[in-house]
């Protein structure tokens, strides 16, 4: 016979397995976010492997760009319309970053550095510009995608995100000439960001310490009130539905972490266009008299 | 129904079933026994759902959604999401352009024990929201329908026995379905970690054993299944005798399940190295076999 006490064990135990488990595995998201950290730290002299900031100068890329994000998504025509408008949703199919090399000016001085081209590096852009640079132009823009999006094959584009003006640059910084040049450090490779990465890395880390921290005292909280006395009682009882609760909700909760301390090149850009105004069906013809 | 063989589905959710029914009203019940069974069952229960997500057993197609409805109850997810997540993006690995939702490189620890035991807790959540964006798009309100009644169905029915009896359903109803449906999450880990999945003959792990397929409803043999998954899995054994072996890496092809999960996750503690597994079909004669464009266009047209 198993007792309520002894499957209340059992219970118990399978949620703070999984408790544990998603607390470490946003662990290992902290420390791959501080590895990122510890690569990057400031370059005070003329060389050596770390980050600098800088102004670019010239870009061997389209206007001018050092460096592009470029996101390929493929965008379908929605399910349901909002508000009568139509909608496109996109997904990501694959996410790149490209160096295409350049020169800048280092911003403690006039010294120039030269940026290698590479086919690929890390290239960080806000989030917020990529979802800016991928909106949608106009309706008639909407329009033409929404055909393509209603079929199988679905609407393709690439959404692109530049880095020009100010940006944080790290990879092996040797003197060349007069100036400097940067290359892929080995290991750690090349990457340019169009913002400080480091606040944005210490941001990261700490929402994941958070998670782990009301992972885990949230777990204890409901487990504290499952074993309330008398046990199995009605407080006891309403700890047990919290444990239930949070055993299914603490899963996705751990992914959407996952999904939100991704770094800025491998970071879900998604989104949807939304048509400004219903699209005007044409009036239908008049009925024709009846016959009499 | 379609095919004889079906009764033996039928006869698995009766099963199961029933074991949730006697431990939940009958306190004799509440045994290492039943509750064993009934999660052994549970997860029998979502073989069932792949099955017949696969091809409906009945030649009703009013009576194979109902069926869907009961067996949802029984996994506590909606059978439908098996549609998207297993028919259209598994079996081809491959999500426009993103990984499987399932993939087995969405767990990276070292301890090979702690990647079994987390898995469902990634590929779920990844699963349910893959669900609802494939949902979103490309006029699928039906699906949407059926997806909402095994919901309601599902989450309705044991909230009313959580209401009844809170402890006895946590503990004899809740705990056996999650155990089933976390199960058949983990296979994906199991049937595919260090396989080739971009490989055509390759890509899975098969379980072999006679009695264990019996129970299983041939869905040890996974390699077939995935390259010809129209075919009815009464048909799979002898088609992968003929189609697979011929072409698979021998390590691919495991006599035992048991036995396998002992050797990967309990005597070896971290995970284990790759070694070219699809070198094997390169010295085989070619196949004919569709491309996996082709595959998912036809699984595609089918879901519709």
């Amino acid at each position: 016979m198993l007792s309520k006490e002894l499957m209340g064990v059992l219970a118990l135990a399978i949620l703070w397995v999984n408790t544990l488990l998603i607390a470490a595995a946003a662990a290992k998201e902290i420390a791959a976010l501080l590895a990122w950290k510890r690569r990057l730290i400031a370059v005070e002299g003329d060389s050596g492997v770390g980050l600098v900031r800088a102004r670019v100068t010239r870009g061997a890329g389209p206007g001018g760009a050092l460096a592009v994000q470029r996101v390929e998504q493929l965008g379908r025509a929605a399910t349901n319309d909002e508000g009568g408008r139509r909608v496109i949703h996109f997904a990501d199919r694959s996410a790149v970053g490209e160096v295409f090399g350049g020169t800048a000016t280092r911003d403690d001085g006039e010294i120039e550095i030269a940026v290698d081209a590479g086919a690929s590096a890390e290239v960080w852009v806000p989030a917020t510009a990529l979802a800016a640079s991928g909106s949608c132009a106009s309706d008639e823009v909407f329009d033409r995608a929404f055909a393509d999006a209603k079929k199988a094959r679905g609407f393709a584009r690439a959404v692109e995100g530049a880095a020009t003006g100010e940006v944080y640059l790290f990879g092996q910084l040797r003197p060349m000439g007069k100036g400097l040049s940067l290359a892929a450090a080995k290991p750690g490779g090349l990457l340019v960001a169009k913002f400080d990465p480091r606040p944005w890395l210490d941001r990261k880390i700490a929402l994941a310490v958070l998670f782990i921290v009301g992972d885990i005292a949230l777990a204890a909280a409901c487990s504290a009130v499952a074993l309330w006395p008398p046990r199995f009682g009605l407080v006891s009882t309403l700890g047990g539905a919290a444990c239930l609760g949070f055993f299914l909700t603490a899963q996705p909760a751990g992914t959407a972490l996952r999904d939100a301390v991704r770094v800025p090149s491998r970071a879900w850009l998604r989104g949807k266009w939304i048509r400004s105004a219903p699209v005007q069906e044409p009036a239908a013809p008049p009925h024709a008299p009846r016959a009499t | 129904m379609k095919h004889r063989a079906e009764w033996r589905q039928i006869g698995i959710v009766a099963v199961y079933l029933g074991l949730l029914g006697s431990m939940y009203l009958i306190p004799a019940c509440r045994n290492v026994f039943f509750l064993a069974a009934a999660c052994y069952f549970s997860f029998l229960n979502t073989v069932v759902i792949h099955n017949h997500l696969h091809q409906g057993i009945f030649k009703s197609r009013g009576l194979n959604l109902v069926w869907r409805v009961v067996l949802s109850f029984g996994a506590l997810y909606p059978a439908s999401a098996n549609i998207p997540s297993h028919n259209l993006v598994h079996h081809h690995f491959d999500d426009d352009g993103q990984p499987d939702w399932a993939a087995p490189e969405n767990v990276t620890f070292e301890w090979n024990l702690a990647n079994l035991v987390h898995f469902p807790n990634v590929a779920g959540p990844n699963t349910f929201a893959g669900v609802q964006r494939w949902i979103a798009v490309n006029g699928r309100k039906d699906f949407a329908r059926q997806y909402l009644y095994e919901n309601v169905f599902a989450f309705g029915l044991t909230g009313i026995l959580l209401l009844l009896d809170f402890w006895s359903a946590l503990f004899f109803i809740v705990i056996p379905q999650l155990y089933g449906a976390r199960c058949i999450l983990r296979i994906n880990l199991i049937q595919h970690d260090g396989c080739d999945t971009t490989s055509d003959w390759n890509h899975s792990r098969n379980f072999v054993g006679r009695a264990f397929n019996w129970i299983m409803c041939n869905n040890g043999f996974h390699t077939i299944h995935h390259n010809r998954a129209g075919m009815h899995w009464s048909e799979l054994d002898a088609a992968h005798a003929r189609e697979v072996v011929p072409r698979i890496d021998p390590s691919l092809d495991e006599p035992s399940m048991i036995g396998y999960l002992a050797r990967t996750y309990l005597v070896n503690l971290w995970r284990p190295s790759r070694h070219d597994v699809a070198a094997a079909e390169a010295r085989a004669a070619a196949a004919d076999l569709a491309s996996r464009e082709d595959r998912r266009a036809e699984a595609e047209a089918a879901s519709a």
